[in-house]
This record gives C-alpha cells, sequence and structure tokens, in this order.
C-alpha cells in the first residue's frame, strides 16, 4: 500500500489532466464562434464611413488578416503567458476580469451555498416523505422553481423585498474599487435569484437518492435496530446520499454562471456575467473569450470538487484500498 | 433476560396483514413461542414469512397493513406501541438479521462503530472488544476501525450477528441469514448463531424456506402457507409425521436422497466437450491473481456433470471462460472436435451456438421490458437466423419443451412465477440448439417444490437431445438428483472427481466430506435429534453441551 500511490492521488492527477483538456475544447469552441459571429471588430471600431483601405489596416494591425488557427494559437500563447489581450476601452482585460471574477466569486459563494442547502432541504425532506402530500406539495413548488426563469424570479424579488417591504436594494451597486462585502445586504436578491432555480433543480436529484437510501437494507436495518431518527438519518441514510448527489449540485453551478449573465445584468451588479453580457453587445472579443474561459474554468473547477466530495464521501476510495 | 418464565415470549395472535389492493398477507396467524425456545418458520416465498417475521418488530413494509390481532412479545404490545416506545423495545428487547446481513451493514460507517452504537450503557472499548471477539472476531483496534468494504465476506456475517447480539436482545429473529452463502460458510454461520442463542438463553424465531435447514436446530416449527398456518407443533412430530399435505409435500421434496433415474445414459462416445489445462485469475492492481490451474474436463454427449465447491472455488469462472466472457491465461476449449476462440468475441455465431447458458437469476437475466415470445424470437432469429415466421412457429415448439404454456409469450418476466421464469430461460439457451448447456446455480433462487420439477425438465431434455450438461451447484441434493459425475473444486484444483454416487457416498477429500456432512437430509437429521434428545432444550434450564 505504501508503494503505491493513493488512488486518490491518482484519481485528482486524472481528473486534472481531463480538466485541462475540456478546457482547450472549450477554448477552441469559444474562439470559433468569435470567429464565426457576424460583424468585423475593425468596422465596428472605425465606423461606417471608414474606407476599406482604413480597415485592412486596421485588421493587418489587430492580426485579423492571419489564418485563424494562428490567430487562436497566439490568442491561447497570450492566455497561457498571462495575457488576456486588450478591451475596446484600451485597458488590458486581466485586471478588468480579476476585479470582476473576484465580485462574482463573493456572490456564486453565497448562491452556491444557497443552491446547496435549498437541494439538500427539499430534497431529503420530500424525499422522507414520498408519497405523502407533503412530497407532493414540495414537489410542485420544486417544479415551478425550475420551470419559472432566473429574471422572472429577479422581479418578483425586487417587487417584493426591494419596493414593497424594503428589506433590500433593488440595485446591488459596487462603488469603484469597494468590495461587495462592504454591503452584504446587496448580494442577498441576486443570490437568492440565482439559487432557487438551481436548487430546485438540483432538489430532484438529492429527493431520488434518498428514496432510494431510504429502503436500502442497511437504512431499514438501522431503523429495525430502534435507532433515533435523526442518527438513522445523520449515520446511516444521508453519508451513502452524498457521493451521488455532489455531481449533481456541480451541475447546478454550472447553472449558477449561466444565470449570473442574466441576474447580474438585472441588478447592476458588477461581475463577470455582467461583462460578458456588455462585452458580446459591443462585440469586444477579447473580453468575450477571457470571461467565457474564466466561467468555463468555474464549471469545471466544481466538477472536480464534486467529484473529490464523491471520493471522499465513498470509504473504499478514501482509505485508499 | 427477562424474567418471564410462564409466559410465552412471543404471542402473535389471530394477526391480519393486508395489501395496498387489500388482498390478505397474513390471515389470522397465531403463534406463541416459550422462553428461550426456538422457532421454524418454514414456507415459499410468497407465503408471508417475511412479513410475519418482520411485524414481531412491529414493521410493516411500505404497502403492507395491519388490520387485526395482537403480537405481545416478552410482555411488550407491540402493534399498540407509540413510536417512541417501539423504538425502545426494537433498541433493547428483539434483534432482526435479514436475508443478506453484509448489505445491513452500512459502507460509510466503521464496523466497530456500527456496533458500539446498539451496546447498552457506555460502549467503552474493553466492552467492545469483547463483543467482537465473542463471535470469533479480532477485537483490535485497528481491525474494528475498519470499514465494511475492508473485512471479508464471513466476518461482515459476523459482524451483523455482533450488532444484532449488541443491544443484548431476549428474542433474535433471523430471517434466512444464511441463504446466500455456500454450504461450508453457511454452516460456520449457523453453529456460530446456535453457539451465541445457548449462552445468551435467546428465543429465536428461525425463518427459511430451507426446511433441512430449519429442522437441524429448530423446536417448534410452524408451516406457512399463502398467510395461513398450514401445520404447527414440535419438530419432531411435524418431520415424522406430516398432516397437512403440503407439509408432506415440502418434507419429500427437502429429501435429498432422492437419487436420479436409475439407468442413467452413461454418456457414450467422444467428449462433446473437452476443456484442456484451462488456467484463467485476475489482476489486482498489478498482481495476477489465480482463480483456476490446470483444469482439464471431458464431458460426453448426453453426459451430466456437476460442478462443486465453496464460493471462490472457481466455479463460476469455468463456466465464464467456456462461454467465452472470461480470458484464460491459456488453456484450450474443445466443442466437437472445434477449438473455440478465447473470447467470445473472436467466436462465429455458429460456435457460440454450442455453448449455452442457463444463468442463476431468470429474473436478473430476462430483459423485462420484452415479452417472453420477443425473448425467444430474438433467440431464434440471431442464433439460427430464422425467419419472422418459422421463429414464431419454434417458439411455440419451445414453450411446449419446456412444459410452458404458449400462451405465456405474451407476458412480461415480471408477470411470472419463478419457476416459470426459469424454464423461459432454459427456453432461450435451448432455442440455440446447443451441444452443451451449462447451468449455473438454476435452482438456488427458487423454491424446494418448483426446483425438482426444473431439474427433471433438464434431465429430460438432456436425455431426449443428446445434449451435455455441466451443472454448477453448491447444494447436493441438487447434484444428487440429476448428474452423472461430480468434479469438486477447491482454491482452483480439482480436488475429487467421479461418479455422483461414489464422490458423495464415499468422499476421500476432506473437503468433499465437509460439503456432505453438511448436506445431512431432514429425516437424517429428524433422526439425530431423537438420539441427541434436543428437545429437552425447552424443559430444562441447562443446555447440553453440544
Amino acid at each position: 500500500m505504501s508503494a503505491r500511490p493513493n488512488p486518490l492521488v491518482r484519481a485528482v492527477v486524472r481528473r486534472l489532466a481531463a480538466s485541462v483538456a475540456v478546457l482547450l475544447g472549450v477554448s477552441i469552441l469559444l474562439f470559433s464562434a468569435t470567429v464565426v459571429l457576424p460583424g468585423d471588430p475593425a468596422t465596428r471600431i472605425l465606423g461606417r464611413e471608414a474606407t476599406p483601405e482604413n480597415v485592412e489596416a486596421l485588421r493587418e494591425q489587430m492580426g485579423l488578416d492571419r489564418p485563424v488557427p494562428v490567430q487562436y494559437a497566439d490568442w491561447l500563447g497570450g492566455v497561457v503567458t498571462g495575457d488576456l489581450g486588450t478591451a475596446s476601452s484600451g485597458r488590458p482585460v486581466g485586471p478588468l476580469l480579476r476585479e470582476r471574477a473576484s465580485n462574482s466569486l463573493v456572490l456564486a459563494a453565497f448562491a452556491a451555498t444557497l443552491t446547496v442547502a435549498i437541494a439538500l432541504v427539499v430534497g431529503v425532506a420530500s424525499g422522507l416523505r414520498v408519497g405523502r402530500p407533503e412530497d407532493s406539495a414540495l414537489s410542485v413548488a420544486a417544479l415551478v422553481g425550475v420551470s419559472i426563469p432566473d429574471f422572472v424570479v429577479a422581479g418578483v424579488l425586487v417587487s417584493l423585498f426591494a419596493f414593497t417591504i424594503e428589506w433590500f436594494p433593488p440595485v446591488s451597486l459596487v462603488l469603484a474599487g469597494g468590495s461587495p462585502l462592504d454591503r452584504p445586504s446587496i448580494l442577498v436578491l441576486p443570490a437568492v435569484a440565482l439559487a432557487v432555480p438551481a436548487g430546485a433543480w438540483a432538489s430532484r436529484y438529492v429527493r431520488a437518492a434518498v428514496v432510494d437510501a431510504r429502503t436500502a437494507p442497511n437504512v431499514e436495518a438501522a431503523r429495525l435496530a430502534g435507532l433515533s431518527p435523526q442518527r438513522v438519518l445523520f449515520r446511516h441514510l444521508l453519508p451513502g446520499v452524498i457521493g451521488p448527489t455532489a455531481q449533481v449540485l456541480a451541475a447546478a453551478t454550472g447553472f449558477l454562471v449561466g444565470g449570473s449573465v442574466v441576474v447580474e445584468q438585472i441588478f447592476a451588479y458588477p461581475g463577470m456575467g455582467s461583462l460578458l453580457a456588455s462585452a458580446v453587445a459591443v462585440e469586444d472579443i477579447d473580453v468575450i473569450l477571457a470571461t467565457g474561459l474564466a466561467m468555463a474554468v468555474a464549471v469545471v473547477t466544481s466538477f472536480l470538487l464534486a467529484d473529490l466530495a464523491g471520493a471522499l464521501a465513498n470509504p473504499r476510495l478514501r482509505t485508499g484500498l | 433476560m427477562n424474567g418471564h418464565q410462564i409466559e410465552d415470549a412471543v404471542r402473535v395472535a389471530r394477526l391480519r396483514v393486508e395489501d395496498a389492493a387489500g388482498r390478505p398477507i397474513l390471515g389470522d396467524v397465531s403463534v406463541a413461542i416459550p422462553p428461550r425456545a426456538r422457532l421454524g418458520l418454514v414456507g415459499e416465498s410468497g407465503a408471508g414469512k417475511t412479513t410475519l417475521a418482520l411485524s414481531l418488530l412491529g414493521h410493516f413494509r411500505p404497502g403492507l397493513t395491519c388490520t387485526g390481532g395482537a403480537i405481545h412479545v416478552a410482555g411488550h404490545d407491540v402493534l399498540g406501541a407509540s413510536a417512541r416506545q417501539l423504538r425502545a423495545y426494537r433498541r433493547s428487547v428483539v434483534s432482526y438479521l435479514g436475508q443478506d446481513p453484509a448489505a445491513a451493514l452500512t459502507p460509510n460507517m466503521r464496523i466497530g462503530a456500527q456496533v458500539a452504537e446498539l451496546l447498552h450503557g457506555d460502549g467503552d472499548d474493553e466492552a467492545l472488544r469483547e463483543r467482537f471477539e465473542a463471535v470469533g472476531l479480532p477485537g483490535d483496534a485497528e481491525f474494528r476501525r475498519r470499514y465494511p468494504h475492508e473485512v471479508s465476506g464471513g466476518q461482515l456475517q459476523r459482524v451483523a450477528i455482533a450488532r444484532a447480539l449488541a443491544p443484548d436482545p431476549a428474542v433474535l429473529i433471523l430471517d434466512e441469514p444464511t441463504a446466500a452463502l455456500d454450504l461450508l460458510t453457511r454452516g460456520l454461520i449457523a453453529d456460530e448463531i446456535e453457539r451465541q442463542a445457548d449462552l445468551h438463553e435467546l428465543t429465536l424465531v428461525m425463518v427459511s424456506h430451507d426446511l433441512a435447514m430449519v429442522a437441524r436446530s429448530a423446536d417448534e416449527l410452524v408451516v406457512l402457507r399463502d398467510g395461513v398456518v398450514v401445520e404447527s407443533g414440535a419438530v419432531d412430530a411435524v418431520l415424522s409425521r406430516p398432516s397437512h399435505p403440503y407439509t408432506r409435500e415440502l418434507v419429500a421434496a427437502s429429501d435429498g436422497t432422492a437419487s436420479r433415474a436409475e439407468g442413467a445414459s452413461e454418456g457414450s462416445g467422444d467428449a462433446v466437450l473437452s476443456v484442456r489445462e484451462l488456467a484463467a485469475g485476475y489482476h489486482q492492481g498489478r498482481e495476477p491473481v489465480p482463480v483456476i490451474e490446470d483444469f482439464a474436463l471431458d464431458v460426453a454427449p448426453g453426459e451430466c456433470v456437476a460442478l462443486i465447491g465453496a464460493s471462490g472455488s472457481g466455479k463460476s469462472t469455468i463456466a465464464r471462460c467456456l462461454l467465452g466472457l472470461h480470458l484464460p491465461d491459456r488453456g484450450e476449449v474443445v466443442v466437437e472436435g472445434n477449438q473455440l476462440a478465447p473470447g467470445v468475441r473472436q467466436r462465429s455465431v455458429a460456435e457460440r451456438r454450442t455453448i449455452q447458458l442457463v444463468p442463476q437469476d431468470p429474473l436478473g437475466s430476462l430483459n423485462p421490458r420484452r415479452r417472453v415470445g420477443d425473448t425467444l424470437r430474438h433467440a431464434l432469429r440471431t442464433m439460427r437466423g430464422l425467419s419472422r415466421r418459422d421463429a414464431d412457429a419454434e417458439a411455440a415448439q419451445l414453450m411446449e419443451r419446456v412444459r410452458l404454456s404458449p400462451e405465456l409469450l405474451q407476458r412480461f418476466p415480471r408477470d411470472l412465477s419463478g419457476g416459470e421464469r426459469q424454464r423461459v430461460a432454459i427456453a432461450r439457451a435451448l432455442a440455440a440448439e446447443p451441444h452443451v448447456l451449462i447451468c449455473d446455480e438454476v435452482t438456488s433462487a427458487l423454491d424446494v417444490s418448483v426446483e425438482a420439477s426444473i431439474l427433471d425438465l433438464i434431465d429430460e431434455l438432456r436425455s431426449s437431445s443428446g445434449m451435455a450438461v455441466l451443472l454448477i451447484a453448491h447444494d447436493l441434493r441438487v447434484v444428487r438428483r440429476i448428474a452423472d459425475r461430480a468434479v469438486v473444486l477447491h482454491d482452483g484444483h480439482v480436488c475429487e472427481q467421479g461418479a455422483v454416487a461414489d464422490v458423495l457416498g464415499t468422499p476421500t477429500h476432506q473437503l468433499t466430506q465437509a460439503l456432505v456432512a453438511a448436506d445431512r437430509p431432514v429425516a437424517d437429521i429428524v433422526q439425530s435429534r431423537v438420539s441427541e434428545g434436543i428437545n429437552q432444550r425447552t424443559h430444562s434450564k441447562m443446555v447440553s453441551p453440544r
């Protein structure tokens, strides 16, 4: 056992390698998408009245006349060395993205915690009462939560909690140079708007796992041994649910990343989502590429963490046998 | 444990349980067990045994409701108890050891903690060590810190026993805890349970479909059929003079002495199947683990050869090598003079047709979304290339050959009984017109009374078609009934082989002797019980050491 590396370590290394491959694939797709996007950055910068000669000169200056693979290799080389290119405003993309990403990370941490809480509480509560009225009610609520688009959830939340009872601010502005944590109350409504659909979706899977686990022989045996309901739940039932649902919770954070594009716009929150949305509107290619890749990194990382959590919940992997 | 000397330890009065559709699962069942007695609860699957056993714990599986009756165990009113009282009762009075005790352990919890959580008082280190050592397990802290996957299957069974005994119950309910084990391990575990029952003066309720299993150690017998008690009384009386026809049928069916019909085809001519120098194993990490070494076998047309051995002895690996599902390290498989490719993917359809398998669990091996007819037609069309119309006609004929009504072709597997499913699985194998039929524990999932008819069918098909049969079994009753020759495997080696009558009649190898000893027929057991005077236990306080 000492000679062989821990299978957990091996699994993580394998996953890391796979993650890099996935990111490489995503980067190719992203880059292709910006190439086939209608419109030409040089024309847009110079305006409609620019002479074809001027446009051509700018294209040459921006490197847009080179073959696409060369442009891609050039961009990827920059990304690897830390140069994410230049925004249309002339600012380098790196610092801009870093500031927005850290804001998004704060919001995502809030939203992800809330998502997991919703998924677990709703999923476990309805799974334990499968077939009873409470289960039906929670199932309907979860379906409603999944079906309502996040911008509608956001709108309802704002009208209720910002205008009717003025608990939280309707917009989540962050002062330049400040941190969203200076005023945490601005995070509440966007986090809830993000977490409700994602949590409702993930709760369906948690429910299914709990339904399976509650009739498992070990859980029935624990109940027949007269153990308290709490002990049966927390020691015998839930540990077996964590592994399979960790993956789903990771997928739910994928929901969060997608949802952040819309929700950050609605609340005027200066995160990656709103950065991407505004960059797409003005075809700011370097910003689109960098933000898209950063979002992919976020999703891939959450899956990696989920795999790790799933492995840690499995004693066969944890003990290294 | 409890001072109820006069009162019965368990008293069930007119218990009625219905399923969701209102059909009776148990109808007016009454059972009484004196303290420290051992009750055997026998019946076929679906007779209501497990429902009755679980009701003693106040538990009814989802969909079942208790509609009447009363249960008292050691003075506790089980059906009238509140949820809290019921938990306290389960925690201290009664323990349950279910059908797969290993599965009843939580994979995410250390085995020590799983026993400790059920001990009363402060489960200190010393108490826990004693509990482990009492069931023949290492008691040291290192062992107790292991997870269930880190101990062997036999050890897991013992952990489950330690867990069941941890609350010092007065009543222990055993719901076929050894049914999934091979004969040898089964014997060891049964002995362990009996030793503990003697030691702690437990009242035992033993549920089983295997009469011989129960006859060995029970005092009282209750025979259930369709949720009704058809016979009850002292074991010796019931077994030696069964009054109900169903009990007589059960006793006759589990009587292993009924040997196969005389004049069995001796197997003539050249071997239809011959296996040479077969060796196979698997890899654990980079370490090769050999499972079988230098295995050789010849089977003549129409001959039935039984492969016998404890689990892990390599029986199934041999079958998988023959079928091409497991790649052997070396060796050859020759059918009718043609050497087959080692892997099934390299074998032509014609080659695949020559060897067919009837698997252990027909429910698992029949596609649940396909009607019986579709399953058979699929086999006929892929294996024999029949046209749709020919396949239809042939499927009906196959059903007749396995003594099933062609009407069942329209059914789904879940709508068939266990015996019917196994017949369909046999028909599917026959669809390929194989020269060699491998039967892997084909009756172990079936009730005893169905078992005989399936074995007779295989025997009949074999003699009518000249097909060779390789029978994999751990139940010697099955071997005696239809096999001509027996090959006994031990750790991947053949340790004994020859005619069934010789091998099982006068076993020479230690393992065969142990297997034969573990497989005594009911009549034998009754005989020895009488001479040993086991029945004295309920009447005397002292337990005679056996």
